[in-house]
C-alpha cells in the first residue's frame, strides 16, 4: 500500500514535469531533431541505468522495507521543500506587492 | 545535491528557456533558406518569361511524346502506380522560370509500369487492375510562387472520351494540408491546344510507347503492334498554388470498353496570374477562383461547428463514469516510453529513485555470441539459508546506517522549512 502509494507520487510529478515540458519538447523534436535524438540517447542511457539498478541492489541485500524507507525519505527530500518554499515564494511574492 | 534559491531557480529556467526558444526560432530560418536555394535546378531555362524544359528521362525533349500508358479493355481499373525509384526511366518532368525567377523548380510526373498478366498475356506497358488495386497517378510538384493567387495544372489526354472512360478522381486529404483546398477537373479542352510561346507550350497530343527504350514507339497489345494513337482528347486538372506548393494527385482510369485505353500526360506547370490566362479560361479562373475561397470558408466554418458541438456536448453530459478513469490515468498511464526530451532528463533522478526495487531480473549479455546470465545477488547468496542470520544483521546495520544518514538530512530540511526567510531547496544534480 505505502509502495504503491509512494510510486504513485513519483509517477505524479514525473507526469507534471513532462507534461509542463512537453511543449518545449515538442518545439525541439520539430526545429531540432538532432538535439532532440541526442536527448533521446541520453534518455535511453539514463534508462539503461535504471533497468539494471534493481540488479545492483540485490548485491547489497537490502531488503524490501528498507529499500521503501529509503525512497519515502528520497522522495521527501525531493518534493516537500520545493512545495514548502514555492508556496512561501507566493507569499513573499504576495506581500511585496501588497506592500 | 546542493541548495539553490527558489527564485533564483526559476530565474535560470526561463533564461534557459528563452535561449533554447532564440535558437529553436532561429536556428530553422537558416534551414530554409538553406534549403531553398540549394533546391537543385539543373536543366532550368531562366531565360525570360515562363519557359519549359520537360523531357522523358533526359533523352527526348518533347513533352507532347510523353510516355502513353495503356489500360486494357474490360479491366475495371489501370493503376498508375508511384514507382518514382524503382522506374526512373518512365519518368517526365518539368523545370519553369518566369521572368528569371523560378516558379516551378522541380515537378515529376512519375508512373511506374510493370508486366502483368492479363488472361495469360503479358502486357509490357500496361499496369490493369484487377479491382482490388488502388490506381494512382503521382505528381508532386515543388512550385514556388510571389504570393500571388496562382495555379498548377496538368494536362493529359486520353485515347477515348474521359466522360465515360474515368472511372474515380478523388483527391484524398490525408497527404498534405492543401488537399483540402481541392482541386478542379476541367473538362474536354478539345481540339488543337495551344498556348503561345511564352506559356506552357503542349503540342498536339499524342500517344507513344516506347516500351522496350530503344528509341522506337511501339506498343504491343495482345499480339497487336501499336504505334501510335493520336487523339484530341485533352484534359486538365488545375489546382489553386500558392507559396511553396507542393501537391500530389492521385488518379484512376477504369476502361469499360472493349478496346484499348490510351494515357498520356502531356504536361504540367504552373499558371501565372489572371493575366496568363487566355480569354477561354477566365470562366475557369473564376469558377476556381470562387470555389477556393468557399472551400476555405467551409473549412474554417465546418472545423468550428464541430468544435462547438464537441464542447457542448461536453458541456451537457451528465456521464461522469470515465471521470475516475480519466483522473487515474495520471498515474497510471505513464510508463518508460514516456521519458523523452528534456522532460525525461528533468526526471530522471525521481525514475532512478522509482527504479529501486527488491525484485530482481538476471543480467542477460551477448558477448562474443556467447549468452551470459549474471544472476542475482540474492540468489546466489542472500536468500541462503545460511546466511539468513547475516542478512538481518546486515539490514539492520548497513539500511540502518544509510537510513540514519537520510533522516539527518530529512530532520535538517525539516529545521530550514520552519525558518520563514529560508527559501532554498533541494535539487539532485543531474
Amino acid at each position: 500500500m505505502i509502495n504503491s502509494l509512494l510510486q504513485g507520487i513519483l509517477s505524479f510529478i514525473i507526469n507534471l514535469t513532462n507534461g509542463l515540458l512537453s511543449g518545449l519538447d515538442s518545439v525541439i523534436n520539430t526545429y531540432l531533431p538532432s538535439l532532440s535524438t541526442a536527448f533521446s540517447y541520453v534518455n535511453g542511457f539514463i534508462d539503461t541505468i535504471c533497468n539494471y539498478s534493481s540488479w545492483v541492489i540485490s548485491y547489497t541485500g537490502l531488503s524490501g522495507n528498507v529499500l521503501a524507507v529509503i525512497i519515502a525519505l528520497n522522495v521527501f527530500i525531493i518534493t516537500c521543500p520545493l512545495v514548502v518554499h514555492t508556496v512561501k515564494l507566493a507569499i513573499k511574492w504576495f506581500n511585496t506587492l501588497r506592500g | 545535491m546542493k541548495l539553490i534559491r527558489v527564485g533564483e531557480f526559476i530565474q535560470v529556467f526561463f533564461f534557459h528557456l528563452i535561449l533554447g526558444l532564440f535558437y529553436v526560432f532561429l536556428l530553422p530560418l537558416n534551414v530554409n533558406a538553406a534549403g531553398f536555394y540549394n533546391i537543385t535546378t539543373d536543366g532550368l531555362n531562366v531565360t525570360g518569361g515562363i519557359t519549359y524544359n520537360c523531357g522523358y528521362d533526359g533523352t527526348d525533349n518533347d513533352c507532347a511524346d510523353s510516355v502513353a500508358y495503356g489500360v486494357a479493355p474490360n479491366t475495371t481499373s489501370a493503376v498508375f502506380n508511384v514507382r518514382q525509384s524503382v522506374y526512373p526511366q518512365y519518368h517526365t518532368y518539368g523545370e519553369y522560370s518566369y521572368d528569371n525567377f523560378p516558379v516551378l523548380l522541380y515537378a515529376n510526373m512519375s508512373m511506374g509500369r510493370a508486366p502483368i498478366n492479363l488472361g495469360g498475356t503479358m502486357y509490357g506497358p500496361m499496369l490493369a487492375g484487377n479491382g482490388d488495386e488502388t490506381g494512382l497517378a503521382d505528381y508532386r510538384y515543388q512550385y514556388v510562387v510571389d504570393g500571388q493567387l496562382d495555379f498548377v495544372t496538368l494536362t493529359f489526354c486520353v485515347s477515348k472520351n474521359i466522360d465515360w472512360v474515368i472511372d474515380s478522381f478523388y483527391l484524398p486529404n490525408s497527404y498534405i494540408q492543401v488537399r483540402m483546398l481541392g482541386g478542379y477537373f476541367l473538362t474536354n479542352y478539345g481540339g488543337a491546344y495551344t498556348y503561345d510561346n511564352s506559356d506552357v507550350y503542349i503540342k498536339a497530343c499524342t500517344l507513344k510507347v516506347d516500351d522496350n527504350q530503344d528509341g522506337v514507339v511501339d506498343l504491343y497489345l495482345s499480339g497487336q503492334l501499336y504505334q501510335v494513337v493520336y487523339t484530341t482528347n485533352y484534359y486538365q486538372f488545375i489546382e489553386p498554388a500558392q507559396g511553396d506548393f507542393s501537391t500530389r494527385v492521385f488518379m484512376t482510369f477504369k476502361n469499360v470498353g472493349s478496346t484499348p485505353l490510351y494515357v498520356a500526360f502531356t504536361g504540367l506547370g504552373p499558371r501565372r496570374n489572371y493575366n496568363r490566362f487566355t480569354s477561354a479560361d477566365e470562366s475557369v479562373y473564376l469558377k476556381v477562383q470562387q470555389s477556393y475561397i468557399s472551400d476555405i470558408i467551409q473549412d474554417f466554418w465546418q472545423t468550428e461547428i464541430i468544435d462547438q458541438q464537441e464542447l457542448k456536448d461536453l458541456v451537457n453530459s451528465s456521464n461522469s463514469s470515465g471521470a475516475s478513469n480519466s483522473g487515474l490515468s495520471w498515474f497510471r498511464g505513464f510508463n518508460e516510453t514516456d521519458n523523452n526530451g528534456i522532460s525525461g532528463i528533468v526526471t530522471s533522478p525521481i525514475r532512478f529513485i522509482q527504479s529501486f526495487s527488491s525484485t530482481c531480473s538476471p543480467v542477460s549479455l551477448s558477448v562474443f555470441n556467447n549468452n551470459i546470465n549474471l544472476p542475482c545477488g540474492t540468489t546466489i547468496f542472500w536468500n541462503r539459508n545460511d546466511v539468513s542470520v547475516f542478512k538481518v544483521l546486515w539490514n539492520t546495520l548497513f539500511g540502518g546506517f544509510i537510513i540514519y544518514k537520510l533522516c539527518v538530512k530529512v530532520f535538517k530540511i525539516i529545521q530550514k522549512i520552519k525558518d520563514p526567510t529560508d527559501d532554498r531547496v533541494e535539487v539532485v544534480n543531474l
